[in-house]
């Protein structure tokens, strides 16, 4: 072993790695390569399952608390519910909703899910202003004279719930279509066209 | 310029005529020729208001032509020659002008001059062909300042309302009018004395062609006029053969206004004596009462117009609000009391759907077995208890012993339906602040000697309930069982952890615990007047108070004297800042600071807890926060900046006795019901909204007033009235359970020129102020007011472009006779203490404070407070003894000009809340001296007014006392001023 067989060998390494490493055209993909490579394919979208079957549910909690909060308003209005409980109903799961909210619009972020986190995005830093100028709770008081804006505040985010949900959905049947039928269609990564 | 108010009879004029601006005395001789007036309304009455003539903009305005027609001895139009007397004839205005233009330029009578005399007897109208002809420059007296370069003379021309019909020999006056502008009395008589018309008649606009035969003959055009309305009298009143002073029968339905200089004077300007004042404080629109006699009073409720539109597109160009003024516990004079009812058996008759009361107009039909609602139209049953036969026309027999069939205020006995528990006991609970401040400026003490003197007087004796707690950094709990000598005091210091040391007791009986709660009061001031505690735990004592009270309710008074400093609900310094004003911030500071005073304002309210906030501080005490426990639970708020028991006493010792023994309905609910179609949408005033429609009211009384806004639900009413009705339920001081119901109608109208006829200023004003106040808890006063005004202006521009078809009306403003103070309300409005100027204008506490206090003031105290009387007394004053009775005959009001002022006058200046009296510079010092005793020469802003034996001294304390006892709710408290090189308006 001479210094000149150690310098091909090195060389030969260095052109070995160059040309593997040309079959990445991007750092995505090697670290894509390199999960798949080193937790294996299954890992990766067992977790990819588990994940939108979290955001599923979340999702879920938000729908069922802006329904409730909408139902309670028209019950309000309909004379059915006295303001005191309205009030108290509404406000006392006003502030679990932005958390859930917010916990789900920064999990978008760190999964790197720019697309749901993009459209989650709105709806959250308008929970933090109203959080910050302390309008998030209903008053009381003047409850029949904001109410109409509060219903079409809370209308207005059921639909964007209800469009956020179709798409959760949407991810979490093709995570789990990927997850149990992987086999079947490696070569076929629709997702990887659609949405990265 | 001046004001011109033709009548509102009238045909459509032409724009020529509106230049007549009547001489600003005008307004007033209107009013004498009134007489005429009033009949005549009558006469038109039977025109249903909703009738479809209304519709034509003008129609409304006038007696309608064809009315007069009707008359038979009004043959058809060649009406001619016919002597003043031959009233029958005169139907028509004498032709104004010769047509051959010759008037003599004397014809003007002098100014102020009474009506003319017409001179000849022959009176021909000119054909209407004339018309086209009139090209009289629209400058009239109150042209504008463009068309001041026209001669003068031209200026003057007069005319007459009746051109409308006859324009054609105007043009010929032009030249020779020099004495017209005084005519213009005359001219702007006739409006005056229409306005009860208003809305009772409501005649087709008289297009000119209706008088095709006239042929103008001549006759001094004054004399025309006058002959023309002469005769309409006559034909009304046939008897009443009055000289021919009448006022004009063709006269415009809008009252003008515009800035330019009197013919007479080069000096361009606005004189003030041409505005419209309103020196009869509040004058309630009588025409609508007359045409549904069977409403209720206006003073329990009151429309900002009482022609509801019949379509969206007329409510968006009605640009006033829409909307009612109800005061539903008004105190009503003697004699006018609202009967109760009792249906016992029976139960209240309500309709099955919409919970509609019995009202007189429900109608009766199938033989008395069946009623219809109003309101709904369902067809109920009668009860058998109820039945009564119906005579030949349709009427219950039994209607002169059903009061809830014939008057529009009754009051029935609810059952136990009506009840989710007994009827509470009244109920009083003080809340004293004793820190240190409270005791310096003596406020304990007169509170307390108050309250002692108010004992006896307190309403729903035996059952009254009555308790106390002090608070300054520490809680003081009062045990004042009957059994007791001494109260026994307990001291709660734990502010974080509050808790009521004795489950009952707190709350006594007043009768059983009579000594012991006297023993208190008596010994109230002695306990603290040491006490050097300068923190204020407000938040805490409120919460035990709320904790004594929570079981029963009841009135919660609490007297503050500093800002609350300690535990929950402690409020900081926030005053001052200056740099919020004109900001988007600025609105903060007159918001509550803490959520909780909100939270609190909502709990006291669920457990029927009204509170009454007195507050004394001379420092900050963040009235915005404090107040809000006062506007939610239908409480008020009343405000002694600087209390000083020596200066302000008897103030605070007036009201807080009226506060204590005025009638008070407790636990009350207030519902207003309206007919298919429209819906009130929103409310305003001091309460909070239980439902979308309910009103919580946990303790009401006379002096609150409260306001809805309503909207049409449907895009195109079609029914010809609509009814409303107000309904509080609530329960009496004697602890009967009671429903009191109003109910009034009001015609549908399609019409936008009906709407401003029988529009009411005042309503108007009062929703105005409350929007106004509201909105400055949203943004800035400026926005506030420009919002205001942007709307007065609109409106008025609306009714212009109404007008501005038929008539040229140069650069004149227009407005409806009644909506004439509208302008200067909304300007006094915007100069009030909650809306005026910016930071330095008003202490922010003030400002809240007055706020809260108009939110709730009813109707005439509110127009009262923004246009305050002015009252010259030196006069009365040194009349010898023996004349001085007439109390009514000082009682003039002046309007609120500099010049009313004269340096050696003695004036009154009343605006409900406090009385400024003010010393001329000149004003001989006999008076001051006998007035002021020997302090006469010291700065008038120490002195304290106090009687001197003296007449002059007794006599001044006689009027303030009269002026006082024409309005109990609000004690006004004497500020004295002397005449400055600079004048300094004080608001004390």
């Amino acid at each position: 072993m001479n210094v000149e067989d150690d310098e091909d060998r090195e060389l030969e390494k260095l052109v070995n790695f160059s040309e593997w490493y040309k079959r990445f055209n991007d750092v995505r993909v090697v670290v894509k390569q390199y999960f798949s490579d080193s937790g294996g394919g299954g890992g990766k979208m067992a977790w990819d399952l588990i994940f939108w079957v979290l955001c599923f549910f979340i999702n879920i909690a938000l729908l069922a608390s802006s329904f409730y909060q909408l139902l309670s308003l028209s019950d309000l209005e309909a004379d059915h519910l006295n303001p005191f409980e309205a009030a108290t109903r509404i406000n006392s799961i006003v502030l679990p909703e932005f958390l859930l909210q917010g916990f789900f619009c920064l999990s978008f972020l760190l999964t790197w899910h720019w697309f749901m986190f993009i459209s989650t995005l709105p709806i959250t830093v308008y929970h933090v202003m109203l959080y910050l100028n302390r309008k998030h709770l209903l008053d009381v008081t003047e409850i029949f004279r904001d109410l109409n804006t509060e219903k079409k505040y809370r209308f207005v985010k059921l639909a964007v719930y209800l469009l956020l949900f179709t798409v959760v959905l949407f991810r979490l049947l093709s995570a789990s279509i990927f997850f149990f039928f992987a086999w079947k269609f490696e070569e076929l990564d629709i997702r990887t066209s659609l949405f990265y | 310029m001046g004001t011109e108010n033709p009548g509102r009879p009238s045909f459509p004029m032409r724009p020529s005529s509106t230049p007549f601006a009547s001489a600003p005395p005008t307004v007033r001789p209107f009013s004498s020729s009134g007489p005429a007036a009033g009949p005549e309304s009558s006469n038109f009455r039977p025109i249903p208001p909703g009738a479809p003539q209304t519709m034509a903009p003008f129609s409304a305005a006038g007696p309608s032509p064809p009315a007069r027609f009707i008359d038979p001895s009004v043959p058809s139009p060649p009406i001619t020659s016919v002597p003043p007397s031959g009233a029958p004839y005169q139907r028509f205005p004498t032709p104004p002008f010769p047509s051959s233009a010759q008037t003599p330029p004397n014809r003007a009578p002098p100014v102020g001059q009474p009506p003319f005399q017409p001179p000849t007897s022959q009176v021909s109208v000119p054909p209407p062909s004339f018309r086209p002809q009139t090209q009289v420059p629209p400058v009239a007296m109150g042209s504008p300042p463009q068309n001041a370069n026209f001669p003068p003379s031209r200026m003057n021309v007069p005319q007459p309302p009746s051109d409308s019909l006859l324009s054609g020999p105007r043009p010929n006056f032009q030249p020779p009018f020099p004495g017209y502008p005084s005519k213009q009395p005359v001219v702007s008589q006739a409006p005056s004395s229409f306005p009860a018309h208003q809305g009772s008649f409501m005649p087709p606009p008289a297009p000119p062609s209706a008088f095709p035969s006239h042929q103008g003959s001549y006759g001094p055009p004054p004399v025309a006029t006058n002959l023309g309305y002469q005769s309409r009298d006559q034909m009304q009143h046939p008897v009443s053969a009055r000289p021919i002073g009448g006022v004009q029968s063709l006269t415009e339905d809008f009252s003008s206004l515009s800035v330019a200089s009197m013919p007479g004077s080069m000096e361009p300007g606005l004189d003030y004596r041409a505005l419209p004042r309103p020196l009869d404080g509040d004058v309630v629109p009588s025409s609508f009462l007359e045409m549904y006699p069977m409403n209720c009073d206006p003073r329990y409720l009151r429309l900002t117009t009482s022609a509801i539109p019949n379509s969206q597109s007329l409510v968006s160009r009605w640009h006033l609000p829409l909307g009612a003024v109800v005061c539903p516990l008004a105190e009503a004079p003697e004699g006018e009391e609202v009967p109760v009812i009792n249906f016992a058996s029976t139960g209240i008759i309500r309709c099955r759907r919409c919970r509609t009361y019995v009202n007189p107009y429900v109608t009766f039909t199938d033989a008395g077995r069946k009623w219809r609602c109003n309101i709904c139209s369902l067809l109920n049953d009668v009860p058998g208890e109820y039945f009564a036969n119906l005579d030949a026309t349709g009427r219950r027999i039994d209607l002169d012993q059903r009061p809830e069939l014939v008057k529009g205020s009754v009051e029935f006995v609810a059952p136990t339906e009506y009840m989710v528990r007994p009827p509470m006991p009244p109920l009083y609970f003080f809340l004293i602040d004793v820190s240190i401040s409270a005791v310096r400026s003596g406020m304990i003490e007169v509170v307390a000697q108050t309250i002692r003197s108010c004992l006896d007087e307190l309403p729903g004796f035996p059952r009254t309930q009555i308790g106390f707690i002090t608070f300054d950094s520490t809680i003081h709990f009062y045990n004042m069982k009957s059994s007791l000598t001494q109260p026994q005091m307990m001291v709660v210091s734990d502010l974080d952890d509050i808790f009521v040391p004795l489950p009952d007791d707190l709350l006594v009986n007043l009768s059983e615990s009579r000594n012991v709660v006297e023993t208190f009061l008596d010994s109230l001031p002695s306990m603290f007047q040491d006490n050097v505690n300068v923190e204020s735990a407000f938040g805490p004592a409120l919460k035990a108070a709320f904790m004594v009270m929570s079981q029963l309710g009841g009135k919660l008074l609490i007297f503050q004297n500093s800002l609350p400093s300690l535990g929950v609900g402690r409020l900081k310094l926030r005053g001052d800042d200056l740099r919020a004003y004109g900001t988007d911030k600025e609105h903060i500071l007159r918001l509550p600071e803490d959520p909780f005073y909100k939270q609190m304002a909502a709990d006291l309210t669920k457990y029927q807890i009204g509170v009454n906030i007195y507050a004394f501080s001379d420092k900050y005490t963040d009235i915005a926060s404090l107040g809000t426990l006062a506007k939610y639970t239908g409480g008020q708020v009343y405000y002694y900046p600087s209390f000083q028991s020596g200066i302000h006493g008897e103030k605070l010792r007036h009201e807080l006795a009226r506060d204590l023994t005025r009638e008070t309905a407790w636990e009350a609910v207030m519902r207003i019901r309206c007919g298919k179609g429209i819906r009130f949408t929103s409310y305003h005033g001091n309460f909070m909204l239980r439902s979308t429609d309910l009103l919580a009211l946990p303790a009401v009384d006379c002096d609150k007033a409260y306001a809805m806004q309503l909207s049409l639900e449907e895009t195109l009413l079609t029914t010809q009235t609509v009814y409303f009705q107000v309904a509080l339920l609530y329960t009496a001081s004697c602890g009967e359970r009671r429903i009191r119901v109003h109910t009034a109608a009001a015609p549908v109208v399609t019409d936008l020129g009906e709407m401003y006829r029988l529009a009411d200023t005042g309503a108007i004003v009062s929703l105005f102020c409350r929007l106004a106040i509201e909105k400055t808890l949203t943004s800035k006063l400026e926005d506030a007011r420009n919002s205001l005004q942007l709307r007065i202006v609109k409106a008025l521009r609306e009714y212009r472009n109404l007008h501005a078809v038929q008539h040229r009306l140069g650069a004149r403003m227009i407005y409806p006779e009644s909506l004439k103070f509208l302008c200067l309300y909304g300007l006094a409005l915007s100069k009030s203490v909650p809306l005026k100027g910016g930071y330095a204008d008003a202490q922010l506490d003030e400002r809240c404070a007055s706020g809260f206090t108009m939110m709730a003031l009813p109707v005439k105290k509110l127009l009262k407070l923004l246009y305050p009387s002015l009252i010259r007394i030196d006069e009365y004053l040194l009349k010898p003894s023996g004349q001085a009775d007439g109390f009514k005959n000082i009682m003039k009001r002046l309007p609120l000009v500099a010049e009313s002022l004269d340096s050696r006058g003695l004036y009154i200046y009343d605006d409900g809340f406090h009385f400024v009296i003010w010393f001329g510079r000149m004003l001989s010092p006999d008076i001051a001296k006998n007035l002021l005793g020997p302090e006469f020469a010291a700065e008038l802003s120490r002195v304290t007014l106090t009687e001197h034996d003296n007449e002059m001294s007794r006599r001044l304390m006689k009027i303030l006392k009269n002026l006082r006892e024409s309005d109990p709710s609000y004690y006004q408290l004497p500020c004295l001023t002397r005449q400055a090189k600079l004048m300094i308006y004080s608001s004390s």
